[in-house]
């Protein structure tokens, strides 16, 4: 019985396996945001329409819900309903869309043809993507009065989970 | 009903290999011959009905039987053959049958060179093997049946994966992968059967080095081949990323080359049998690990494939396997006992132990790197990358020593030698070292370590061709023969064994230069063009003449034809272009190589955009890229000559009969 | 020639200095590291310029740069090193540099901006990690747990390296001769001493490779 060769084996399998086992569920595609319980960016936007531009610190004193969207995502579609229903239905947030690598114009047409409760801005450099980290769309941004970001949700939105982090970010 | 004679298949293979492994193993313990035979024989039967249970998924894709639910995943009417064929390894459920169709020849061609003379070595490898072939049968006749029933046939299907459609390289990569990966149970279940038996036998040795040579001679193949591969598909100019899959077919691949020198020294000395046989042990379960890797989805790769179930499994498998072998190890390796003392100070031997030290500390880095942002996320609980600079930083010098070493080494007499001898031996090699260096900083190269590697290249070169020849010369002095004679009676006599390592170091020599030449002293440029505009990079002229268009059944590419003038002289138009597949949202694009011995221009349309007219053009100039490619295959001709040499040691020069009276053996 | 170092003591001293420095060298090859592709000082991709005046986000996150504004020339080149450094985060692994994709080509733009203003090499990657989060370097910073990651090798190396030399330097066992003895080989005086010498150093090297 060699107790060398004991040692040094168990010592460099046992961790590696004992590794693997522990994060045997791991989805390497979700990552946690570092935004959370941070200031939001203070990114400047463009209007759709090509005109004015708004800075998003203008937004501090009510509460705010970011979504970054585009026409060729499906689950934008479906949720663009919810988000809708709920811009309606509560004034006191603001609610503004992010169009994330797609072009104004196939924008306009969409909320031309679906109708829209609240603003969409273009974010033509990506700047406002980068500064909010986002990996994909759809992604929205929950931000309380102070302007700090209390949760990020990634994913089409229905309407129970939107009042659930409407009421996070109103705390 | 075409499903179930592969489902009958496929548990028949199961069966044998199940009640095989039962039966070896118990030849071996009540030590009864006619257990062996059984064994031997449920060995072929696995063999056989796995290798059938392959051919039968071939020929369900080639007819488009969706009943067969992995046709009904991959397979498609509208393929053209050459992609069904190749779609049995493209996806999760295929490529495990797959194994199980590569290691069926495996088992079978090893199971048929094992004789009396391994004893009961036969079947405790054969037992081991079989357990192996267990655990890849019960893999593809549970979690990862291809074989399944549907139930609604429908009248086509979606075909493979768009990438693995665009290029041949996808028919030649993964046979070769599998050739290495699956190739390296064979000398795992020997060294198993060596700590079983508690011997270690010259006959045994020669076995353990032939199955070991033939996945090494694929493996080199194939990890190259997915470098030429990325490079030829992807489009960013660059062959290797340390991608954790990527990583996952190297790490087999550099306890192998340890594994295979070591066994040199076992061979011919009797010592480091322990060792070797570690290494071979680590190689069979780093091919576990990489599966694992590769299929568990927990790892963030582009060449994963999908999630799947099948991870856990695996996980279970590598962990019992390695189990054992550390058991084995530990329990059975004393018995082992050397025949003989290393070599002291600077000797052949120790630059054998140093260069097994460098490849243990590269394999040990790349696997640190790869599994560390599991490690901190288990315990920071944040996401975090090690990525190319990392493994860049910490390789560079490591491969550049294992350069050195690779000089010094055969440099080295066997045995101690006077400070005079080393002197003479490993001091000449220096000027080519230095001739080299000052080529390269004639060429333009600054970076430290492209120089280093560099001299260190000039070094080895001139130490591997002046041993490679030393027979052949004292056999031109001796018997007054001329340069081709006496190197043919060398490569065809004893020497071919010898000269095949030298072959396959002057291939890695070539690789080492290639390497380090094409990943720093590269140029490149990244442009916006309007038709008709051009561009300049080093000595050639690039100008965007056109946007063209085809349409295939299912994609559509816009390619952006580009003229490409050298010095003023024109050489034809090159043709990058972006593929919209129907399946993807994001276009994929395809660059456009030139290949060239000391250069490859290389285009890639980074956005091509019709209604501007205008193409995002990155232009680089890679050199000594292809140098890479003949490397390779000069080290597979090296692993092919040695594969096919005597392994029998000691052999030397016949002298000359007119100056002795006997043959000198 | 002289030898440099006479005993066995400076000897051993000047390698245990040599696998001392190895694992320091990395670190001293700071510069090299990655990619180091020379380009050409042309413009990139054409797009938006980083707007007008200074990204207020910006500002908020970093402060004023660190570094003096960059001459057009050296741009390229800078922005580049660190390309190389930053992972793009709709891909599989590869750096922004080595990406095609819409948010890499972003992502490289607001490098270049960020540089011709004169922010430094850390400002900028701070900067992405602010909103992407430690995943984004691909150069794990040099801080708490990931220190292991250069320990770790280290320790396989010096533990390897004092394995190899402890064996190197064993004195041979009384008796024991580190050669096998060869077979049937006739004695130096059956043959021509010339021969002799040639024909031991054949025995030695050929046969078996190597």
């Amino acid at each position: 019985m060699n107790k060398g060769v004991f040692a040094i084996g168990l010592a460099v399998t046992v961790p590696l396996i004992g590794l693997l086992l522990v994060n045997i569920d791991r989805d390497p595609t979700s990552i946690s945001s570092p935004l959370i319980n941070k200031p939001a960016p203070d990114v400047r936007l463009m209007e759709l329409s090509g005109g004015a531009s708004v800075q998003l610190s203008s937004l501090r004193g009510r509460p705010a819900v970011v979504n970054f969207w585009a026409t060729w995502c499906i689950p934008c579609i479906q949720e663009h309903a919810s988000l809708t229903a709920g811009a309606r239905a509560n004034p006191d947030v603001s609610f503004l869309g992010v169009v994330y690598e797609d072009t104004a114009e196939n924008a306009r047409g969409f909320l031309a043809q679906r109708g829209s409760a609240y603003p969409s801005y273009a974010d033509d450099d990506g700047k406002g993507a980068i500064a909010f980290g986002v990996y994909g769309v759809p992604e929205t941004f929950f931000i309380d009065a102070k302007g700090t970001i209390v949760e990020k949700y990634v994913g089409p939105l229905d309407g129970d989970t939107l009042r659930q982090k409407l009421a996070m970010a109103r705390r | 009903m075409t499903a179930s004679i592969g489902r009958g298949l496929v548990l028949l293979s199961l069966l044998c290999a199940s009640a095989g492994a039962v039966a070896a193993f118990a030849a071996f313990l009540k030590k009864r011959a006619d257990l062996t035979t059984i064994a031997v024989r449920a060995s072929y039967g696995f063999a056989l009905s796995m290798f059938l249970a392959n051919v039968w998924m071939v020929a369900g894709l080639l007819r488009n039987d969706f009943s067969i639910s992995y046709v009904a995943q991959v397979g498609s009417t509208s393929l053209p053959t050459w992609v069904k064929v190749v779609s049995l390894w493209s996806s999760l459920e295929g490529s495990i049958l797959f194994w199980g169709g590569v290691l069926a020849i495996y088992v079978a061609v090893a199971t048929w060179s094992l004789t009396e003379a391994h004893g009961w070595a036969k079947p405790a490898a054969i037992g081991s093997w079989l357990v192996c072939a267990t655990f890849f049968a019960f893999l593809i006749a549970g979690p990862a049946q291809p074989f399944g029933t549907v139930v609604d046939v429908p009248t086509d299907g979606p075909g493979p994966n768009p990438l693995l459609q665009n290029h041949v390289l996808m028919a030649i990569h993964p046979p070769f992968l599998y050739g290495g990966y699956v190739g390296m149970t064979i000398p795992f279940g020997i060294a198993l059967a060596a700590l079983i038996t508690g011997r270690l036998s010259p006959t045994l040795l020669g076995t353990l080095r032939t199955s070991m040579l033939a996945p090494w001679t694929f493996l080199t193949v194939a990890v190259v081949l997915g470098g030429w591969w990325a490079y030829e598909v992807l489009g960013w100019g660059g062959y290797w990323a340390w991608d954790p899959v990527e990583n996952a077919s190297l790490l087999p691949w550099l306890t192998g080359t340890a594994a295979v020198h070591s066994a040199i020294l076992t061979e011919r000395r009797g010592v480091l049998k322990g060792w070797t046989l570690s290494l071979v042990i680590a190689s069979f379960l780093l091919t576990i690990l990489g599966t694992f890797m590769t299929r568990s989805g927990i790892f963030n790769s582009v060449h994963a494939f999908s999630q799947s179930d099948i991870g856990p499994t695996i996980l279970a498998f590598l962990g019992i396997a390695t189990l054992a072998s550390v058991l084995l190890l530990g329990f059975r390796v004393d018995l082992l006992k050397p025949d003989n003392e290393l070599d002291r100070g600077a000797s052949r031997d120790t630059a054998f132990l140093a260069q097994n030290l460098l490849f243990v500390l590269f394999t040990f880095t790349v696997l640190i790197g790869t599994v560390f942002p599991l490690i901190v996320e288990a315990v920071r609980k944040v996401q975090m990358s090690v990525g190319r600079p990392y493994f860049d930083r910490m390789t560079i010098p490591i491969g550049a020593l294992l350069l050195f070493v690779m000089g010094v080494g055969p440099a080295l007499p066997w045995g101690s030698s006077t400070r005079e001898e080393l002197k003479r031996r490993l001091l000449p090699p220096m000027g080519l070292g230095f001739a080299v260096l000052a080529a390269a900083l004639a060429y333009g190269i600054r970076t430290p370590w492209t120089l280093i590697t560099l001299f260190f290249a000039g070094y080895t070169a001139w130490v591997t061709l002046f041993e490679a020849l030393r027979p052949v010369r004292a056999r031109m002095k001796f018997r007054t023969d001329g340069f081709l004679r006496a190197f043919a009676q060398d490569l065809f006599g004893p020497g071919r064994r010898r000269m095949a390592a030298y072959v396959t170091h002057a291939g890695a020599v070539a690789a080492f230069i290639a390497i380090a030449v094409s990943s720093t002293s590269g140029r490149s440029l990244e442009q916006s063009l309007k038709q008709g505009e051009s561009m300049t990079l080093g000595r050639y002229n690039l100008t965007f003449e056109g946007i063209e268009r085809a349409e295939e059944p299912n994609r559509t590419s816009m390619i952006a034809r580009i003229g490409v003038k050298k010095d003023g002289k024109d050489l034809g138009p090159l043709r990058p272009m972006m593929n919209q597949y129907m399946t993807n949202r994001e276009a994929i694009g395809t660059p456009a190589v030139r290949t060239g011995l000391v250069e490859d221009l290389y285009l890639s349309a980074m956005n091509i955009d019709e209604e501007t007219g205008t193409v995002g053009l990155l232009v680089l100039i890679n050199p000594l890229v292809s140098w890479l490619w003949i490397a390779t295959v000069i080290m597979a001709i090296g692993g092919l000559m040695a594969l096919f040499s005597s392994a029998r040691v000691g052999q030397t020069v016949e002298a000359p009969r007119d100056l002795q009276a006997e043959p000198v053996r | 020639m002289k030898p440099l170092l006479r005993s066995r003591t400076s000897r051993r001293l000047a390698l245990i200095a040599g696998l001392v420095a190895f694992p320091a060298a990395p670190f001293l090859w700071a510069q090299e590291a990655g990619q180091g592709l020379s380009a050409e000082a042309k413009s990139i991709l054409g797009g938006p310029e980083s707007g007008s005046g200074f990204d207020a986000d910006v500002i908020a996150v970093l402060g004023p740069p660190e570094g003096k504004k960059v001459p057009e020339s050296a741009v390229n080149e800078l922005a580049k090193d660190i390309d190389a450094k930053l992972r793009c985060p709709v891909c599989q692994g590869v750096s922004i540099a080595d990406s095609p994709s819409g948010m890499a080509t972003k992502m490289r733009e607001q490098v270049r901006g960020l540089v011709t203003k004169g922010y430094s090499e850390e400002q900028i990657i701070s900067y992405f990690e602010r909103s992407y989060g430690e995943f984004v370097r691909l150069e794990p910073p040099l801080r708490g747990l990931n220190v292991m990651l250069w320990i770790l090798p280290a320790v396989v190396l010096l533990g390897g390296a004092w394995f190899v030399f402890r064996k190197a330097n064993q004195p041979l066992a009384a008796g024991a001769t580190p050669g096998p003895a060869p077979e049937g080989a006739p004695t130096p005086k059956d043959v021509d001493p010339e021969l002799a010498k040639y024909l031991e150093r054949i025995r030695r090297d050929s046969g078996t490779s190597s």
